[in-house]
């Protein structure tokens, strides 16, 4: 419920909600450190 | 470069520029000036945050810092997402429900007109000055490798800019940055795709890959807690978070561009498109310079990159030093370009002990190679003292000016004149807005009309465009500049991001307490700047814990009675 003061709740285009989003750029931040990694190990 | 390079650059810049002054020469309302339109969204405003942050110097640096140091700079990007989090779960909700055109507004409504003042004072003094190097530290490296006049490099860049940011404000300088950003990435593209095609026919991307693994060039990750280390993961996280957080939470200049469009969920996308694409892009910058470094071990590269002033140098040599340093560059790099055919070949299937014994070579020459480069340095430091010896902001361009084509030369180019542009409008788009809404609206005239505030926007932006040619022009007159600013930054950073920290979190401290708090903690990193050796990011920490600590102190003690 939103008061009449407050704007309409925001709504969050593929995510659903925004911690997914979040969630979604930390895993990808993983990923991406992960890849790094494996990079510098593989090829040392 | 060749005419069609000319052709290329020019047309390039000019149709950018002239593109954002066309699409916004009729809008003459106030708010479309200041914080732009709906009809901007998260896209433009992802690319338009992006191209903010990535200046000329990013283009030209990052590439040599690579050639000389490997991949490890990638590390101080690791604290971004998690700040860029932060700044959209905390930051973006509180400046969109307020409705603020500024990040110091809120600092005037959460606490009082004086603090609202010294945080807008903290950031035009630094981001002021940073306007200036933002015009200037390319157009020197441009100038002197291309043989142009400084003072027309600069007004070339500056003019263009401050033309279509004061007529156009924050809707013409985030269309713009989408169209520069669009140039900056399709021409890195060019550049890394050409670098692979002038590698030698029989070696494979990941074949140059491997040779620069075992060449050392690949540490993109370093999980130790030696605190020697310049780059490791943990200073990367931490202390990149803390100068991303100050940076994308306070700093007007990206604040505006993610409140452009006026749509909470377009600020977050926006924010969040950087917080996923910002490591991959500078790993590709760096990943592009590695190769650059690869594509030097078949191609002789100078023995300093900086040719003007090493030339100059040369010149005036009357002992020798210069040739007899040449020649003995010219043979151990013949030498080391052997070995570093043999290792490639060894790569390729051969046996352990032959690749070993190959990169122990190649290591060796290599350490030999930097030993000759030293004495260069120290020779040319004998010539002139005031000479950068710091040569590695010149590799990217040298290659780009001496191995591709023309049409993609002043592709290149263009790319480095869009990035400086692209930054230079965020700043002075910032700068203008700042000084307008929190010094000349409630301190000067607060009952004029729009129209006369729209007036007065557009001189306001002109008039530190004007001011940020002028220092760029001047520059030259001060030694180590770029550092200078940077650690100006830090300086300053610290105490701004205390205020805002403390105003979210701190909710029991008022006005008196958080702007003494900020006033001494200003004072004591400038004490510790003045008297102390440490490493000028920390800065950053101790000027933010500072405030937030010293304001909740004061206000349980000295301020206590005022809030009752």
């Amino acid at each position: 419920m939103t008061s009449p003061n407050e704007p309409a709740p925001d709504r969050v285009p593929l995510f659903g909600t925004w911690r997914a989003a979040y969630l979604t750029v930390i895993a990808s931040f993983a990923v991406e450190v992960a890849l790094f990694y494996a990079l510098t190990q593989y090829f040392a | 470069m060749s005419w069609i390079d000319y052709a290329v650059l020019i047309s390039t810049l000019l149709a950018i520029a002239l593109y954002g002054y066309w699409r916004t020469r009729r809008d003459s309302d106030l708010g479309h000036y200041l914080h732009g339109d709906e009809t901007i969204r998260w896209g433009t405003i992802g690319l338009s945050v992006m191209a903010t942050q990535a200046s000329a110097i990013t283009f030209l640096s990052t590439p040599g810092q690579a050639y000389e140091s490997g991949l490890g700079f990638v590390q101080n990007y690791f604290g971004l997402p998690f700040a860029i989090i932060v700044v959209c779960a905390v930051f973006i909700p509180i400046y969109h429900r307020l409705k603020v055109v500024t990040a110091y507004e809120y600092l005037g409504q959460r606490f009082d007109q004086k603090t609202r003042l010294l945080g807008a004072s903290l950031f035009l003094i630094q981001r002021g000055l940073a306007a200036g190097i933002t015009i200037y530290a390319p157009a020197i490296i441009i100038s002197a490798i291309l043989g142009w006049n400084l003072q027309l490099t600069i007004l070339l860049t500056g003019i263009f800019v401050v033309i279509y940011t004061a007529a156009g404000g924050t809707k013409a300088v985030s269309i713009t940055q989408k169209w520069q950003m669009a140039v900056i990435l399709f021409g890195m593209f060019v550049a890394f795709g050409m670098i692979l095609h002038r590698l030698p026919a029989d070696l494979s991307i990941v074949q140059a890959t491997a040779l620069a693994g075992k060449m050392g060039k690949l540490n993109a990750v370093d999980f130790s807690f030696d605190f020697t280390q310049r780059y490791t993961f943990w200073s990367g996280l931490l202390g990149g978070f803390f100068l991303a957080l100050s940076y994308f939470g306070t700093d007007q200049s990206q604040v505006q561009r993610y409140l452009a469009g006026g749509s909470i969920t377009g600020s977050r996308f926006g924010l969040l498109f950087n917080a996923v694409l910002k490591v991959p892009m500078q790993f590709f910058i760096l990943f592009t310079g590695v190769m650059v470094f690869i594509f030097f071990q078949f191609e002789k590269p100078p023995i300093f990159f900086n040719q003007p002033a090493y030339q100059l140098a040369e010149q005036a040599d009357t002992a020798g030093r210069f040739p007899a340093l040449q020649t003995r560059y010219d043979t151990v790099f013949a030498q080391n370009q052997q070995d570093v055919r043999a290792l490639a070949a060894s790569l390729k299937g051969g046996p352990q002990a032959a690749i070993d014994a190959a990169q122990a070579r190649v290591l060796r020459g290599q350490n030999e190679i930097q030993n000759i480069r030293t004495e260069v340095k120290d020779a040319l430091t004998a010539f002139d003292p005031k000479i950068e010896t710091k040569d590695s902001d010149y590799v990217f361009i040298t290659f780009v000016l001496n191995y591709l084509p023309h049409g993609i030369i002043g592709l290149l180019v263009a790319v480095i004149f869009c990035a400086a542009m692209s930054s230079t409008a965020g700043e002075l788009n910032a700068l203008g807005s700042t000084t307008e809404v929190d010094f000349y609206r409630p301190l000067i005239r607060s009952d004029a009309s729009e129209h006369h505030y729209l007036i007065v926007a557009k001189f306001l932006t002109a008039g530190w465009g004007v001011i940020a040619i002028a220092f760029a022009l001047f520059a030259n007159l001060v030694e180590n500049l770029i550092e200078a600013v940077n650690i100006l930054g830090s300086i300053f950073y610290g105490t701004i991001l205390g205020l805002f920290l403390t105003a979210f979190f701190l909710r029991s401290v008022r006005g008196n307490a958080v702007f003494v708090a900020a006033l001494i903690s200003q004072t004591m990193v400038l004490v510790l700047f003045k008297t102390t050796d440490i490493g000028y990011l920390w800065y950053n920490l101790i000027g933010c814990a500072t405030v937030c600590l010293l304001s909740a102190i004061l206000q349980k003690t000295f301020f206590a009675q005022a809030r009752a």
